[in-house]
């Protein structure tokens, strides 16, 4: 299967991989309203985040929609998923509702997690969603496991594993991407790891903190199959996203895909813009917005008018604005929940 | 019925009796498989359960012990070996930041039903970064259990409930003991955590360890009974987290006095937490502050006379004794 | 530095628990203090700015010195010299119905010697020690340390235990006095301090109505025939200077009936009830600043004339401040008679640790009827016993007193 396409020095993707068919899925405007949802959200968690009703770190998807929207489109229930700390979409994609959501990071007991865990520790066990983490690359060796216990159990789910560009510098990433591909020689490992390459690790550059910069290439390493993809184009992650998956599922074999991104907002939302980017970077990549793309897709082929879009949008704003006040009226979790869920079982100390 | 057994067999035995019933239990280490594990707890077992339920790993421990928690998430109960606990600091993110908070700040949506296993503790002239007790480090996180079996039944008995928890187990094995006998009982001998034994009955002063320490405290109370005409009573922790607190201060209302013993670094260590309790909980039962034998405050040395200064000794735990009682040290 | 017990001479003050300059409550705990046995919170008697404080954590202060001055608002500190108001600390362990001395100092050497072991005011003792020592009511400062830095540790109490000789003196109370209300300074009101002797007196019987269960009896006894006795004999022997009274016909009666009735001769002890065979009756005696008990020793066996004699002299030295403390202490049976103020029925409070006391009241001529039933005019007395009721019950002090009536009531027996 395609792995390498032309790229420039940064693992730029130009065009999409051999096989990739440019057709318009038919949920596509559904999946627009998806994002427009997401970012929409995210906007809001920034805003409440200034005002300090949302405490602690916020890590927000804007302008990585399309990473997730795609690759969770070939999500099928029972496949698991295993992200970082910026977990927001994964969570709402999945089907949490965005009250609960917002309700989480408002640290209210009504939140996804009981008030108990915040933003960087979105659960939903029953939909798919393993966490949130905080320790970035902590979580990978976790997934890894994930996937083995699937083929241990007998069944042809799979694992989608995302992690970041910071993450493929720590050792957890090597050691278990090793493991990974140890695992998949005997068909016991369907994880698929998703690298949302935004291009910084925090603060600092992917240039500046990895001496290769083939991110998916480090997969060669592992013996584990990998191919790049454009993570502002939709369409371009959705037919890598069904495909990978498909070959992951029938395979019970790891595989990668480097998702070039961009954040157009800050690492967390207390930096500053200013302080790492130039602008013209900045505005340069406005105009392959994710989001931007897809409308204007959309309306090019009809299937949405600038009317529609417009209603989608304020759809999008109800719904975080009944989120933000559903978050702002539930009761903070009651006083004995801090000592609920130290251990399982009777085993409460 | 019981049967004379080494501490390995016992904790061999533990492992086979769970994964004969519960086809969720696997194994996972560093040679535990086709080497047969380099302390042969794991001996045989990789011909008996194969390559998907005993899973030899790279050295890669915080990989493969993060890759456990996974699989324990899934419902599955892997036991992962440390090969030895001073190698578990690789996996310290992973057994401190997920295994023993993932429950919680999932708000309870997971649980992590895994053992992680090996030999603690020094004493056999493996210099500094192979001579830990970990007791107290692992012991001071909410979320996970720790225990630290010492008779072969116990390795045992307290294997099969860590096993059968569904909650991270630091299974703190006492390394230079692996080779003992004691009687196990056959079948299933499962001993609860957060109980004490006592080792020894007495009346004149209770001594308190966890580990190969309470060897050492079984041969001070008898020197002390034949030297001093003293009755020590030897209480055998066995359990750290859950701790047992009634049977060290029902003890010390029976003597008065106790004498705290541990193979580790004094500083905010286990014996502080007895005496924290103790005076708290005993206070008025006290004819003497609780003394601690502990460690040198050194990382540990090569040289075996040296090193046999660094760790407590019998004399050390005799004279503490001594000393609670107002006699005169030998 | 409150009085704590009557053998307290001096209390550690242990840690302030309020600073200087703090606003503190009537009622509030300014301060830890120590007495040889217990430890205890002082609490504020006023509302106010503690001002000024006087003693230092780990200080040794007498009875009586103050220690703090709470000021009220716009109220300066005193300055503190010769002007200061000591309470004089009595120097004698209080006996029974004792009365102290308003000159001190003759009882010295009977004081238990003061402990060598205190070092700040401090008994080192392991907290096992002072269990053991407050389950056995053992007096610390008499046991050795034989610890680290004379530390009293287990093997000591425990010798202790075995040998004996460790006991507490008394049982003592372990209740911090309770603030009194201020006084409202209204007009037509005048502040008084009570004297020394009254100050005593009255935490004596404070400590008496508080320690001990009283009951009480009644009797009423015709005393007809002993008033007509009492005058033929005092015809008779008014050459030789005696003038019998009533009060030495009753003590008489009194102490005679205690023969028949130990049990109300007796005094309660830490160890239990100390039965006496002699009868050493101590008979109230009213002064200027208070009240008096000397006592007559083996009262049952004088004859009515020695002890009207011995009456009187006490009675007569004791107006006139010149008893011996051997003279008003140790008594084992209190008569109090109060006739003479034409009181008709009074009861009194035990003068501990005694049994009990004898309340006399005056003669009334009252009708009462004879055998005929016809009505005749009677000089009657009433005499109240308290009891305490550790030590006697009901019926001993009903019987007590009813063979205290009959030998009233025939005279003639108190005469042989």
């Amino acid at each position: 299967m395609p792995a390498k396409d032309g790229r420039s020095e940064n693992g730029d993707v130009g065009a999409r991989g051999e096989g990739a068919v440019a057709t318009t899925p038919e949920n596509l405007a559904e999946l627009y309203q998806k994002m427009v949802l997401i970012r929409a959200f995210e906007d809001a968690c920034q805003r409440a985040f200034r005002q300090g009703k949302i405490g602690g770190y916020l890590h927000v998807y804007t302008g990585e929609e399309a990473v997730a929207t795609g690759f969770l489109d070939a999500y099928r229930e029972g496949d698991r998923v295993i992200t970082a700390y910026r977990d927001h979409p994964h969570a709402l994609l999945l089907g949490a509702s965005p009250g609960e959501v917002m309700a989480e990071l408002y640290g209210k007991r009504t939140g996804l997690v009981k008030g108990k865990g915040g933003s960087m520790h979105l659960f939903d066990v029953k939909r798919g969603l393993m966490g949130g983490y905080g320790i970035v690359g902590g979580h990978i060796p976790v997934g890894v496991g994930l996937a083995y216990a699937l083929k241990y159990q007998n069944t042809d789910h799979i694992v989608q594993l995302f992690l970041g560009d910071g993450a493929i510098n720590q050792g957890a990433f090597h050691e278990a991407a090793n493991l990974a591909g140890l695992w998949g020689k005997d068909e016991m490992c369907p994880c698929l790891f998703i690298i949302e390459n935004n291009q910084y690790g925090m603060g600092t550059s992917v240039e500046r903190a990895t001496a290769m910069t083939d991110l998916a290439a480090k997969f060669d390493s592992y013996a584990i199959e990998h191919e790049k993809v454009d993570g502002m184009d939709l369409l371009a992650v959705l037919e890598c996203a069904h495909r990978a998956a498909e070959r992951v599922r029938e395979s019970g074999r790891p595989y990668a895909v480097e998702a070039i991104t961009y954040r157009i907002a800050p690492h967390g939302a207390a930096d500053f813009l200013e302080k790492y980017r130039t602008k013209e970077e900045v505005e340069k990549w406005r105009e392959r917005d994710p989001i931007g793309m897809v409308e204007k897709r959309l309306l090019d082929s009809g299937d949405l008018d600038e009317e529609r879009i417009e209603e989608i949008k304020q759809e999008a704003k109800r719904e975080v604005e009944e989120a933000v006040r559903f978050a702002e009226e539930s009761e903070e979790p009651p006083a004995e929940e801090l000592y609920t869920d130290v251990y399982a079982g009777e085993g409460e100390e | 019925m019981a049967e004379t057994k080494t501490y390995r067999e016992a904790l061999r035995e533990a492992m086979v009796h769970e994964m004969d019933r519960d086809e969720s239990v696997i194994l996972m280490g560093e040679d535990i498989g086709v080497y047969g594990g380099t302390h042969l707890i794991t001996d045989g077992l990789y011909d008996k359960y194969g390559p998907r339920r005993v899973i030899d790993t790279p050295i890669s421990e915080n990989g493969f012990t993060g890759a456990a928690v996974g699989m324990a998430m899934m419902g599955m109960r892997p036991v992962v070996e440390m090969m030895t606990w001073n190698f578990s600091f690789l996996a310290a993110d992973q057994i401190i930041q997920n295994a023993a908070k993932v429950r919680y700040f999932s708000g309870g949506q997971v649980k992590v039903p895994l053992v992680i296993r090996g030999p603690n503790g020094g004493g056999v002239q493996l210099s500094a970064q192979h001579t830990h007790s970990l007791e107290s480090f692992y012991g001071h996180f909410p979320g996970l259990k720790v225990v630290a079996p010492v008779t072969p039944n116990d390795a045992k008995g307290m294997m099969l409930t860590a096993i059968r928890d569904d909650n991270c187990v630091i299974f703190l094995e006492a390394g230079a003991l692996y080779g003992t006998k004691g009687e196990v009982e056959e079948g299933d001998n499962a001993v609860p955590f957060g109980k004490a034994r006592i080792a020894r009955e007495g009346s004149d002063v209770t001594l308190i360890a966890y580990g190969r320490q309470v060897n050492l405290c079984l041969r001070a109370a008898e020197t002390l009974e034949e030297e001093d005409g003293v009755d020590a009573e030897v209480i055998d922790l066995r359990s750290l987290r859950p701790f047992d607190e009634d049977a060290i201060v029902e003890s010390v209302k029976k003597t008065h006095r106790a004498v705290a013993v541990e193979e580790q670094w004094r500083w905010f260590g286990v014996a502080s937490e007895v005496a924290a309790i103790i005076q708290e909980k005993a206070f008025d039962y006290l004819d003497a502050p609780v003394e601690r034998v502990s460690g040198a405050e050194t990382p540990a040395p090569y040289a075996r006379n040296l090193e046999l200064l660094a760790f407590p000794s019998e004399k050390e735990v005799a004279n503490a004794a001594r000393r609670a009682l107002y006699m005169e040290e030998k | 530095m409150p009085k704590m017990g009557d053998a307290m001479e001096e209390g550690t003050l242990l840690r302030w628990l309020k600073s200087q300059g703090d606003e503190v409550e009537a009622g509030e705990p300014i301060a830890e203090i120590e007495t040889d046995k217990v430890t205890m919170e002082l609490e504020a008697e006023d509302s106010g700015t503690l001002a000024e404080l006087y003693a230092e954590e780990g200080q040794d202060v007498p009875v009586g010195e103050a220690i703090a001055f709470i000021a009220g608002e716009g109220e300066e500190v005193p300055e503190r010299g010769g002007g200061e108001e000591r309470e004089e600390t009595p120097a004698e362990e209080g006996g029974s119905g004792g009365e102290p001395e308003a000159a001190t100092a003759t009882r010295e050497e009977e004081r238990p010697a003061p402990s060598t072991q205190r070092t700040d005011g401090h008994f080192r003792a392991s907290p096992i020690v002072r269990r053991l020592a407050r389950e056995n009511n053992l007096d610390l400062s008499k046991i050795k340390g034989t610890g680290p830095q004379g530390r009293i540790v287990e093997r000591d109490v425990r010798a202790a235990l075995e040998r004996g000789g460790a006991e507490a003196a008394e049982e003592r109370e372990e209740a911090a006095p309770r603030p009194a209300p201020a006084p409202a300074g209204e007009p037509g009101t005048e502040l008084v301090q009570p004297s020394r002797m009254q100050k005593i007196i009255g935490e004596r019987m404070q400590q008496a109505k508080r320690e001990i269960p009283h009951f009480y009896a009644t009797i009423e006894a015709d005393v007809g025939e002993l008033a007509q006795l009492r005058r033929d004999l005092n015809e008779r022997l008014a050459d030789e200077g005696i003038k019998l009274s009533v009060n030495d016909f009753v003590m008489k009666a009194c102490a005679l009936a205690l023969r028949k009735f130990p049990m109300l001769n007796a005094l309660w002890t830490g160890d239990g009830i100390e039965v006496h065979e002699r009868v050493d009756l101590a008979m109230a005696v009213a002064l200027e600043s208070g009240l008096i008990t000397p006592v007559i020793r083996d009262a049952a066996n004088k004859t009515l004339s020695a002890i009207s004699a011995e009456a009187k002299d006490l009675a007569s030295r004791a107006r006139d401040g010149k008893l011996k403390p051997e003279e008003y202490q140790g008594g084992t049976f209190t008569v109090s008679n109060m006739g003479m103020f034409g009181v008709e029925s009074f009861s009194a409070i035990i003068n501990p640790p005694q049994a009990a006391i004898v309340a006399v009241s005056s003669i009334v001529r009252r009708p009462g009827f004879d055998e005929e039933g016809n009505v005749v005019p009677v000089d009657s007395m009433k005499l109240t016993l308290s009891a305490d009721h550790r030590i006697v019950n009901g019926a001993e002090g009903a019987q007590y007193m009813a063979e205290v009536r009959r030998l009233l009531e025939n005279p003639m027996l108190l005469v042989v």
